[in-house]
């Protein structure tokens, strides 16, 4: 369960040396986190939510600037994210202040997303990719990288850290031969599907928001079955990634799909207008380490790459084009590229609104294997 | 003003406080000096004996309920320093979990500062085939093991197994969520004496962290208004009781063995430290 790998691994812990059960939907469960004990507490000891929130998140239709924005600037996540949890289930801090969960067990849902955008700069980074593309490893990736020495943009913290620390250990655990069982994809109907890096170049903090969205439905999307206004981070993104899965090209029976993938979702992002203006593009070769290994494979590519780069660029004439080896051993030989990709995450290509992230609707005349049961955690 | 000391096991909680205040009563604590000693110090009394011995402390020895209650005199100025020890066990048990330790979280918002302790033996690989041999055979062991190390032959992932680092930030992200204005942090890599004697030069302690503490170091650096910090290298005993003093150690009291870095690389005492967070606070 590699997405949220945490939640509901701490059931075997409960009332372990007299400490209440940890419960890791801490996100909905914090009493006041952000207050100082005694500072805020109202006749029931809970802390008065904030703002004033409607519908599935408080700040749908509520601007930025109304939800005293320029107080938070400088507030970092998990302070952010204390007061986010104020309004999200103050009936769960009602039912139980006995116990205050710590913060950053779980993904972000979408209105926990868009109350972090409305205080603090942000982008939304989407991947567009099938299941067992790279995305995750991507995601992985960038939080890993930042435990190398020298690196030009600072980790400053993160609201899902137990989340990217999972991945990380599926990756040692793939490393060191072990079968991980935190390599499993993001799975459809939960919306807890997003996580955070803040970074920091010494002056400026940039939250990355990045969507890990099923496989499924990008798949479902390149098939015409679902529309792309049925999964709203693509439309609210501020960064669009087409991935180019570098081990279908080493396989000569998907290799060809593998590039029709692409184009259909070139197509159907043509077809709503997308990118925005304000919003990027890039293409994305994954697992390039396995590309350039192989002659034939990299043969294959190089003969489509231009062809295949030029007409992201007909979408978006800026667009960006990045191979990555995010997955690849220490003794490959070139650059794996997340550098280079981080980078490109991280640039302001100017002003952004950063409006609210929206919930994933699927459509009524969706697939059925599309429309999973709500899952939480347990 | 009351100090929070912050370490899973055996990251040199206990052994810092009986250096200290064997530092403060045998006056090799530079400007400051005891006025008053407010509470019961058997355990310091205790833990001084055992390094005078030569021997690290043991779990038995250590209060969790422990403090060091002292008046201390800088010059004109007395200040009342309380620096509650407490159980890195329960520290771990808090972060792995993921509720709040009731007593750490009042204290939260009251502490003037922070001292929060790091294994330079945990978290970069110091290579001494000898010492990975016998892992307690070195530090100033308080409790028990360190667990804090990543422990990828396990296959489910829990809290417990991320790196020192990460949780390290996971505890700092989570203290900053429950106080409103800026908390001081003196960040102390406990084993100074290891790195200094397998890394020749020796880096200085900040130097040390960014190169090996990575994520931890440049979550400081972004958020140095709300965690002003420096970096220390403490060796609370001198040196690996069990692997053997150095010669010229042998004859020495503990005060005078113990030792501390600062952020710069430069000798000082064991109450740089505190000094740094009576002035970080003020």
């Amino acid at each position: 369960m590699t997405e949220e790998p945490q939640q509901g691994t701490a059931s075997s812990h409960v009332e372990e040396d007299g400490v209440a059960a940890p419960r890791y939907s801490g996100m909905t469960e914090e009493p006041q986190p952000g207050t100082a004990p005694g500072q805020v507490e109202e006749a029931d000891g809970v802390a008065p939510p904030r703002y004033s929130g409607t519908g599935e998140g408080p700040f749908q239709g509520v601007a930025p600037h109304q939800v005293e924005a320029d107080a938070r600037q400088d507030v970092p996540p998990s302070q952010f994210e204390a007061d986010t949890r104020q309004d999200v289930a103050p009936s769960h801090v009602a039912a139980d202040d006995a116990v205050t969960p710590l913060l950053g067990s779980e993904l972000l849902n979408p209105a926990e997303a868009s109350r972090l955008l409305s205080g603090s700069p942000g982008r939304v980074v989407v991947w567009l990719g099938e299941r067992d593309s790279g995305k995750t490893t991507l995601t992985a990736r960038l939080y890993e990288r930042q435990r190398l020495p020298g690196q030009e943009v600072g980790f400053a913290g993160s609201w899902t850290l137990l989340a990217f620390e999972a991945l990380a250990h599926g990756r040692r655990l793939a490393a060191s031969g072990a079968r991980s069982s935190a390599d499993q994809p993001t799975r459809e109907g939960d919306e807890r599907q997003i996580y955070h890096l803040a970074l920091s170049d010494g002056a400026d903090r940039m939250n990355l928001l990045i969507a890990d969205l099923p496989g499924e439905q990008f798949r479902a999307l390149a098939d015409n079955q679902i529309p792309l206004s049925s999964i709203p981070l693509v439309r609210r993104a501020d960064k669009l990634v087409l991935i180019v899965d570098g081990g279908c090209l080493r396989d000569p029976a998907r290799r060809a799909s593998a590039l029709t993938r692409t184009r259909q979702l070139l197509e159907r992002l043509a077809a709503d207008s997308l990118p925005h203006p304000g919003s990027e593009l890039a293409l994305v070769v994954t697992k390039w380490d396995l590309v350039a290994e192989d002659p034939d494979t990299l043969a294959y590519w190089l003969a489509r790459e231009h062809q295949l780069a030029d007409d992201v660029r007909e979408l978006q004439a800026s667009a960006e084009h990045v191979r990555v080896a995010a997955g690849a051993p220490a003794s490959f030989p070139q650059d794996d590229g997340v550098g280079a990709l981080r980078s490109w995450l991280v640039a302001t290509p100017g002003a952004v609104p950063d409006p609210p992230v929206e919930l994933v609707e699927w459509p009524e005349d969706a697939p059925e294997r599309m429309r999973m049961p709500w899952r939480r955690a347990t | 003003m009351r100090f929070m000391l912050l370490g899973e096991q055996a990251t040199g909680k206990s052994s810092l406080l009986v250096a200290l205040y064997g530092a403060l009563v045998n006056r090799r604590a530079g400007d400051l000096r005891i006025v008053r000693t407010v509470d019961d110090v058997e355990f310091l009394s205790r833990g001084l004996l055992a390094f005078g011995r030569q021997e690290s402390l043991r779990r038995t020895e250590v209060d969790s309920n422990a403090a060091l209650l002292v008046e201390l005199a800088r010059g004109e100025q007395i200040v009342t320093v309380d620096i509650p020890d407490r159980s890195g066990e329960l520290l771990k048990h808090m972060l792995d979990t993921r509720v709040w330790d009731p007593d750490l979280l009042a204290q939260i918002s009251l502490a003037s500062g922070a001292l929060l302790f790091l294994r330079a033996d945990e978290l970069a690989p110091l290579e001494d085939e000898e010492t990975q041999a016998e892992p307690n055979g070195h530090m100033p062991t308080d409790e028990t093991q360190p667990t804090s190390q990543p422990h990828v032959a396990e296959e489910e992932w829990s809290p417990a197994l991320m790196p020192a680092d990460a949780r390290a930030v996971d505890l700092l992200q989570s203290m900053l969520g429950q106080r409103s204005h800026p908390l001081p942090l003196a960040i102390i890599i406990s084993a100074w004496d290891r790195v200094k004697a397998l890394i020749s030069p020796p880096p200085s302690p900040s130097e040390w962290m960014a190169e090996n503490v990575t994520l931890l170091d440049q979550y400081l650096t972004s958020n140095g208004e709300r965690l002003p910090h420096a970096v220390f290298g403490v060796s609370a005993q001198g040196g690996d009781f069990s692997a053997g003093l150095p010669g010229d150690m042998l004859g020495e009291d503990p005060w005078d063995r113990s030792f501390v870095v600062g952020p710069h690389g430069e000798r000082d005492t064991l109450a740089s430290p505190i000094l740094w967070l009576l002035d970080a606070t003020t």
